[in-house]
């Protein structure tokens, strides 16, 4: 398995929303017009967004989608920043944007199968790679959970990945009954899995990358850390692992689960 | 009148016996070492470069949430997390030496104890490209040391003494706001033989999640920055600079190429740009072209000519 996959020359970009409209409850998707950032992101990365000039600091989002010169976040409504965001109209709102920021999900071996594992918004970047490695013919199964089924938010994704999509909620009223843990346990069972791709809560990842290790299969989670300049300077974003700091916004934000220290990782997440 | 071309305006500035090109420099801490913004600015174009705070080994920063977002500005508990000198010598200083070779280099010096600093120079002293001494005294985010040691004018003198002898390069004094007069102080580093004074760092803050009844950073406290405490800084360096002989740097929520104006009216003779790059990492260079913009409307061929230049009302 190759490591993750590191990118460099960021750039900033004066980008042009095309769409802002709600998916779910407090779930947002907004569309940008970005064409030189769209052609450049992979999956996993993350563009820093200036939602405001009245703002200090940006925000870091995943994306979940490329679709030609635009790009597509969904983000959920947590804060000042993402309220403001949400009052972002079409076509007459520009913003700053910098990236490609961060690193990418390297892909799996020809020949082998990925299981995907995607929490609540944490399904969205894993869209954009699950579109990756459906373009590049690699096999993978993936499971997608929520408190309850419309928060289950990449349910649309089966389309242009041509599959079926498992779920698992916590309230049964889509798929499974129960954690995510479970299916993610029926489907390593069947030793047919060399790579699993985690992301979503921090708590919902540390749970699956448990459930991985009884299966020794190599597990990449995704992290979430508040950032200040997302290209490796401020130090904000500091998270510890087994070679010693590093950063999530440029040696992450995709770990290799075991290089993780885990323990800290639950410390300094974000409540 | 013909207006002055901006390209004509001369930016050259002498700080402490060196020649720079431009009064501009950054807030140590928010640039890194200049490598991490160098897809986005040459490095040499900037007066100085100071960088992220070295101490003799390495400190692993503090733990729990760094950053937190307030109205007009950030609070920040980063705890002075740097990979030590060793690392820093044959990993930053040497990056830039070859990718940036005319950058003037800043280096902001940090220790838990007062021998700490001078570990930290000796170390640096032979080696090509540091410009210059910026002794942090005044970081509100570390337990030993930081800004303990710049609150009390005999504590301050002693970091300065200490390292004073270990050096001819420029020795920088950088002062926290956190003191009842900052003026005492800078009269204490000045006499202790500092060559120049940068002020002001953060300002003690904290930051509340109401709905959590917690406070939102481990220490509960951090430093406050970004254009929140403008007014702070303008104050506080219009204060020393009438103090003080020594040059001084300003910072302090500094953005735009006008709030570089009002820093140099007020006394400073360089400005660093800190939280802004975060923001835009083109901030210095924006900064610098708004400034000549001012100076070529203004009439003024000589950027330095701006120091100090605060009229009465």
């Amino acid at each position: 398995m190759c490591q993750t996959s590191q990118h460099e020359h960021k750039h900033v970009e004066n980008v042009e929303v095309v769409s802002n409209v709600e998916i779910a409850p407090r779930v947002w998707m907004v569309v940008l017009r970005a064409p030189k950032m769209a052609h450049l992101l992979r999956a996993g990365q993350f563009v820093h967004l200036l939602i405001d000039e009245y703002l200090t600091l940006r925000r870091p989002f995943s994306v979940c989608q490329i679709r030609q010169d635009e790009i597509c976040i969904m983000y959920a409504v947590v804060g000042k920043g993402t309220e403001l965001l949400t009052q972002k109209k079409t076509h007459d709102e520009s913003m700053s944007v910098i990236g490609p920021c961060g690193n990418s999900w390297p892909h799996p071996a020809v020949g082998s199968k990925a299981l995907l594992v995607g929490g609540g918004l944490g399904a969205a970047p894993l869209g954009m790679l699950a579109h990756e490695l459906f373009e590049a013919g690699t096999d993978f199964h993936f499971i997608q959970a929520g408190r309850t089924d419309s928060l289950v938010i990449g349910r649309g994704f089966h389309e242009s990945i041509r599959r079926d999509i498992e779920f698992a909620t916590d309230d049964g009223s889509l798929g499974f009954h129960g954690l995510i843990t479970e299916p993610v346990k029926n489907s390593l069972q069947s030793g047919e899995y060399s790579v699993v791709y985690v992301c979503g809560p921090e708590i919902m990842q540390r749970a699956v990358v448990a459930v991985c290790a009884n299966f020794q299969v190599a597990t990449y989670v995704s992290l979430e850390r508040l950032m200040a300049c997302g290209i490796g300077a401020c130090l904000s974003c500091n998270v510890a692992t087994k070679q010693g700091p590093q950063k999530v916004c440029v040696d992450g934000p995709i770990f290799l689960s075991e290089d993780l220290e885990f323990d800290d990782v639950a410390r300094s997440s974000i409540h | 009148m013909t207006l002055l071309d901006p390209q004509s305006i001369n930016t050259r500035i002498s700080f402490a016996g060196l020649e720079l090109c431009s009064p501009l420099t950054v807030a140590s801490g928010t640039f890194g070492s200049g490598r991490e913004y160098a897809d986005f600015v040459d490095l040499a174009q900037l007066g100085a470069l100071t960088t992220k705070g070295v101490s003799p080994v390495a400190w692993a920063g503090n733990e729990g949430a760094r950053i937190t977002e307030v109205s007009s500005g950030m609070l920040n508990s980063i705890g002075l997390q740097n990979s030590g000198v060793d690392h820093f010598i044959h990993h930053d200083l040497a990056w830039l030496q070859s990718h940036a070779p005319e950058a003037k280099v800043i280096v902001n010096v940090c220790g838990h104890e007062i021998d700490e600093f001078a570990r930290v120079i000796e170390k640096l002293e032979d080696h090509h490209g540091v410009g210059m001494y910026e002794l942090n005294i005044s970081c509100p985010n570390v337990d030993n040391g930081g800004m303990s040691f710049g609150t009390d004018p005999k504590v301050a003198a002693q970091v300065v003494e200490r390292v004073r002898p270990l050096t001819k390069k420029p020795l920088i004094a950088k002062l926290t706001p956190n003191v009842t007069d900052i003026a005492e102080i800078a009269r204490s580093v000045e006499a202790a033989g500092a060559d120049g004074i940068s002020l002001i760092n953060t300002v003690l803050g904290m930051a509340i999640d109401a709905h959590r009844f917690k406070p939102i950073l481990k220490r509960k406290v951090g430093g406050l920055s970004g254009p929140a405490i403008k007014p702070i800084a303008l104050r506080m360096v219009h204060e020393v600079s009438r103090a003080v002989s020594v040059p001084l740097i300003g910072l302090g929520g500094a953005t735009t190429g006008i709030d570089v104006v009002e820093f140099m009216l007020a006394g400073a003779t360089m400005v660093a740009l800190g939280t802004a790059n975060f923001k835009d990492p083109f901030a210095t260079d924006k900064a610098l072209i708004e400034l000549k913009e001012f100076c070529a409307l203004h009439d003024i061929e000589n950027v330095s000519d701006l120091v100090g230049a605060l009229k009465e009302i």
